[in-house]
């Protein structure tokens, strides 16, 4: 029988052309789409390793302005503008508990006044100032000179994550270190001030100075021109240690350790436990909700990152799906007409006694053995062929998620101000290296047999239908 | 001596909305080691008789008893793999196989196994025996004479050590010479024990049988 096909392999020659032809297409296709797919599966694998997913815990603004329209409707015209909820020291601690956390962020802000040196004066301030604005000789509101953000780790202020500050000069800070600051590179040109020199501030409202010692100096890659007060300026904000924070808070708003904090931020080992995450905490914490805070996922860098090879991805399978069809369809009808020319044959073989099992048999080894010598040529042409595939889908993927930027910018921006994510410094993958791997191979043998395997369930019903004498009787 | 038996043997076919009696009974025996020849005129029902004792057909209505063994007792599949040889007229050879290749079928087929020699060299033995050479034996068989083709197909037949060995017109496409062979080889086989029918509008044929059967109208006479 494997005698029979392989004789009618060979000496079919022009037919056997042309089905392996069609099978060498269709295993290009197959194994285009299967390594397309791996391709992006990693490429998104890696995009998770390397950036895994931010969660906020905030103030539920929403509910916020719900609460607001209620207490509009109740009380017709006046109203008390609720609070703002606080977020207390005690609850990211906790939060920060869950399995699915690998570094949490969290502190506060406060203006100063600068004692032993000068703020950065800019145009703006001097605009600000004519609307009464804090400085040195403000005399209606002491806004400060400086903002002072308190930070548990430098490295995971958002301005540093998001590229648009980066250090210059000397070290950062972690939670171990004493009376550090970090301060920006205007300020310190300003005022003539080095690594290692000290500085003094003096807290607004309790009045408690304190001096710092300058161990880093950033500068800020995008340039801010806000209109406002002098501690609005970007040049006039100094990062300082947690610890040091709190000693220049008072005791009241120390609160025995558990004070108010703010920007505060979860990183997660993987984005796929965002979802898990959230609910953690939910229950870490329970009166989450109650208290009108909620933990937002931050999936801008990630989805940025991998929403056009996602869209690869999707459409690598959806490509396997057609092709599978197709050539399924295809090969179903080129087998029936090559049985068809058969018929004569397939008729001798069933007068001398063969049993049409094996004669079904015979024709799935004559495709098996076209096919994996189509599958085995596939793979010289596939890498092309996939690269191409991989390439071209990418590039549509790009492209269309282009357009729905620019749309959102249309729409959302409003008087043309775009709205940014916060995610500059990611960028989209925009190349893919596809390469089959054994696996990849193996997948094709399966899928492209698979293929044959059904192509041939009407043809068999075919054969099984055969009576010789009818098909020699009518070749008479 | 094996024994084909037909008892009552009906068969009709339907043409269309009619159904036409080919056969309307038929009984007949056929003995191994004899040469029968069943003449006819066309559309008399000799194919249909020779199909149904060749087991390439069902039974409708009557029976074919093989040494006294219904055939659906012993499964048509079975039965011409095991009992019978078949020839066409057409000589039914796969056409792109060669001679020998279309032998090495029937004896794979048929799961021959050749006492002290191998198969290859069996079926050139077989070919050789219906006097088709070793170098003719490696052509095409669309490469070949109709004789050569037909004497392809007898040796084919031969594969298998059936007693009966059945032709539907084995030389209605050649000429007298090679008939005269074709017929030397069924005479050969009948003196080695093996039961030959014929189906034939040839009267050499018919002269050089044992037994000569007349189909008209449906019946034999």
């Amino acid at each position: 029988m494997f005698k029979r096909a392989y004789l009618a392999v060979t000496r079919r020659k022009n037919k056997s052309i042309i089905l392996g032809i069609i099978l060498f297409i269709v295993a290009n296709l197959v194994l285009s789409s299967i390594t397309v797919k791996n391709a992006t599966e990693e490429a998104v694998d890696y995009a998770r390793a390397s950036l895994g997913s931010e969660v906020s815990l905030s103030v539920d603004r929403e509910a916020m302005r719900n609460d607001m329209h209620q207490m509009m409707n109740e009380e017709d015209e006046t109203f008390t503008r609720p609070d703002n909820p606080d977020i207390y020291l005690s609850d990211v601690l906790t939060i920060a508990e869950s399995d699915y956390v690998i570094d949490y962020s969290y502190g506060f802000t406060f203006n100063a006044n600068a004692i032993d040196f000068d703020a950065v004066e800019t145009d703006s301030t001097e605009v600000s100032d004519a609307f009464g604005g804090g400085g040195h000789g403000g005399e209606q509101f002491n806004l400060g000179d400086v903002s002072i953000q308190a930070i548990n780790a430098f490295a995971l202020i958002s301005g540093v994550q998001n590229g648009e500050i980066e250090l210059v000069e000397g070290e950062v800070f972690d939670e171990a270190n004493g009376d550090d600051v970090v301060i920006s590179y205007d300020l310190a040109l300003a005022n003539d001030l080095e690594i290692g020199d000290t500085i003094e501030i003096e807290t607004l409202e309790d009045e408690i100075s304190k001096m710092f010692t300058i161990i880093g100096i950033y500068d800020n890659v995008t340039s801010g021109d806000e209109i406002g007060n002098m501690w609005m300026d970007p040049s006039n904000k100094m990062y300082i240690n947690i610890s040091s924070g709190t000693s220049l808070l008072s005791e009241e708003d120390y609160n025995d350790g558990d004070y108010v904090v703010s920007n505060v931020n979860f990183y997660l080992d993987d984005p796929i436990n965002a979802d898990s995450f959230i609910e953690d905490a939910n229950s870490l914490v329970t009166d989450l909700e109650d208290r009108g805070l909620t933990l937002d996922l931050d999936n801008a860098a990630y989805e940025q990152m991998v929403g056009p090879i996602e869209g690869v991805a999707s459409s690598s399978s959806s490509i396997l799906i057609v092709v599978v069809v197709a050539a399924v369809v295809i090969l179903s009808l080129l087998i029936i007409n090559q049985i068809k020319d058969r018929n004569y044959e397939i008729g001798v073989l069933l007068a001398l006694g063969e049993k049409k099992k094996k004669v079904a048999f015979q024709i799935f080894a004559e495709l098996i053995l076209v096919a994996t010598v189509a599958f085995i040529l596939s793979f010289g042409t596939s890498s092309f062929i996939s690269q191409r595939i991989g390439d071209n889908l990418l590039e549509n993927q790009i492209e269309m998620s282009e357009e729905q930027t620019t749309d959102t910018y249309g729409r959302g921006g409003g008087m043309g101000i775009p709205q940014f994510s916060g995610v500059g410094s990611v960028e989209a993958i925009d190349e893919l290296e596809v390469s089959a791997s054994i696996n990849d191979y193996l997948m094709l043998f399966g899928i492209g047999y698979l293929i044959i395997l059904i192509s041939l369930i009407l043809p068999i019903l075919k054969i099984m239908k055969y009576e010789p004498k009818t098909i020699l009787t009518r070749k008479e | 001596m094996a024994k084909i038996t037909v008892e009552n043997l009906k068969h009709t076919y339907q043409d269309g909305s009619k159904k036409k009696d080919v056969l309307k009974d038929i009984s007949v025996e056929f003995e191994s080691g004899k040469f029968y020849c069943i003449l006819g005129e066309s559309g008399s029902g000799k194919t249909t008789l020779l199909s149904l004792i060749a087991g390439l057909d069902k039974v409708q209505k009557g029976k074919i008893l093989f040494d006294g063994k219904d055939l659906n007792e012993i499964g048509l599949t079975n039965y011409r793999l095991n009992y019978v040889n078949i020839i066409f007229q057409s000589y039914n050879l796969i056409p792109y196989m060669t001679a020998h290749e279309n032998v090495m079928v029937a004896l794979d087929i048929c799961k021959v196994k050749p006492k002290n020699k191998s198969k290859k060299e069996f079926a050139f033995e077989l070919l050789e025996k219906v006097g088709i050479d070793r170098e003719t034996s490696l052509r095409v068989v669309l490469k070949l004479s109709g004789g050569e083709q037909q004497r392809v197909a007898i040796a084919r037949s031969l594969a298998q050590d059936a007693p009966f060995i059945m032709a539907d017109e084995p030389s209605g496409n050649l000429d007298e010479e090679t008939e005269a062979k074709i017929i030397d080889i069924f005479k050969d086989l009948k003196k080695e024990g093996k039961g030959v029918i014929v189906v034939t509008h040839s009267k050499r044929v018919a002269q050089n049988a044992d037994v000569v059967l007349k189909i008209r109208g449906g019946n034999i006479s």
